[in-house]
């Protein structure tokens, strides 16, 4: 018995609608999509109306926007000074041989208000006064040619290394203001932050801790 | 692939940029051998006055003499320097100093905003040893 095509294609037909003779029509399939799917596709058309969609839809594109963001806070974080604080630290990194010194907190650009010292000992007077933009300066001198240093630094912009082989460290608290004082044979040299300044004073000869701590505390 | 290399090279120029931002100028090979203390302070004012202050104590009967350089870098391209014109020599301010403490300054107008980078360089001479070279170095904004 031979067959023609056509007689196989029909033959076929029959068969695929007998075997699907049950399933129903998809005019009477009940279908409901769960809502998990719903919030899924609903966020997703919003999040391609969205203008930033087109720097965010691949895996690639949002690892490049996070290390971009990453970048941009870590080098804001470090170009920012705190901005709630009020007060000027000193920030020291001290290496074998020297104290490299600079200051983080809210510093000050220009010399405002003048400071100088109401108590220095008997026999100095005031020799030399000297001001720019970046510091005040007075020196006092007694008969013996010792002298009196006091120098009054914007915090801003200001560098300083101090000498760490030879000359003693130590700390003392004036008034609650940490100073740091250093002494070597026939001098002392004592620095610290009052008022957002960098203050520095250097003594010739000797002077005993209380005399020091009587000039530093006279500061107005 | 074009956009990808573009994005590594901003992100890479990026880094860089904090990088260099982060990293002090401090220099820890100091020598301390003839120097107490070495500083220098840079303001500019909102004219455009830079004012370059620097400060030096010698140890006393040690300190013979002392060289300070000063000069002014504006900076451009975010890593390069280039020196500031300021009718000097060699655009740079020499002080001799033959006392153990020296205070002084130098002025300069700025004619045009950005990052200017103070250098100050202390070569302090005396029998403690061989001279110290110190190097402040303030960064100002104008």
């Amino acid at each position: 018995m031979s067959m023609s095509i056509c007689d196989v294609k029909a033959a076929f037909r029959q068969v695929a609608t007998e075997e699907f003779k049950d399933i129903p029509g998809e005019d009477m399939i009940e279908w409901r999509f769960s809502n998990q799917f719903e919030k899924k596709m609903s966020k997703l058309i919003h999040k391609e109306k969205s203008f930033a969609w087109k720097y965010v839809n691949t895996a690639k594109k949002r690892l490049v926007v996070a290390a971009l963001i990453i970048v941009a806070l870590c080098a804001a974080a470090c170009g920012v000074s705190p901005l709630r604080t009020r007060v000027v630290n000193f920030f020291r990194r001290v290496y074998e041989t020297s104290i490299y010194i600079t200051f983080m907190g809210d510093k000050v650009d220009s010399i405002g208000h003048k400071y100088t010292f109401s108590y220095v000992p008997e026999g100095f007077a005031k020799v030399c006064e000297y001001s720019d933009n970046a510091r005040y300066f007075v020196k006092w001198k007694d008969n013996n040619n010792n002298v009196i240093q006091l120098t009054q630094s914007i915090t801003r912009e200001t560098d300083a290394y101090i000498d760490n082989e030879i000359i003693n460290q130590q700390k003392i608290k004036i008034d609650g203001k940490i100073i740091e004082v250093y002494t070597f044979d026939g001098f002392t040299l004592a620095e610290w932050t009052e008022h957002r300044y960098y203050f520095c004073i250097y003594i010739t000869g000797k002077r005993t801790m209380p005399v020091l701590k009587e000039i530093i505390g006279s500061l107005e | 692939m074009q956009k990808t290399r573009i994005v590594s090279f901003l992100l890479t120029v990026l880094l860089m940029s904090t990088l260099l931002t982060v990293s002090s100028s401090a220099d820890y090979s100091v020598c301390f051998n003839n120097t107490v203390y070495a500083s220098t302070s840079a303001n500019v004012t909102e004219t455009g006055l830079l004012t370059a202050s620097n400060r030096l104590i010698g140890f006393p009967d040690v300190m013979t003499h002392a060289f300070i350089t000063t000069y002014v870098e504006k900076r451009f391209l975010l890593l390069f320097w280039t020196r500031v014109d300021i009718g000097e020599p060699n655009n740079q301010w020499v002080d001799y100093v033959y006392e153990d403490t020296y205070i002084g300054a130098h002025v300069v107008q700025l004619d045009s905003k950005g990052t200017y980078r103070v250098t100050a360089v202390f070569e302090v001479f005396g029998s403690g040893g061989p001279v110290d070279v110190i190097t402040c170095q303030p960064v100002v904004q104008y």
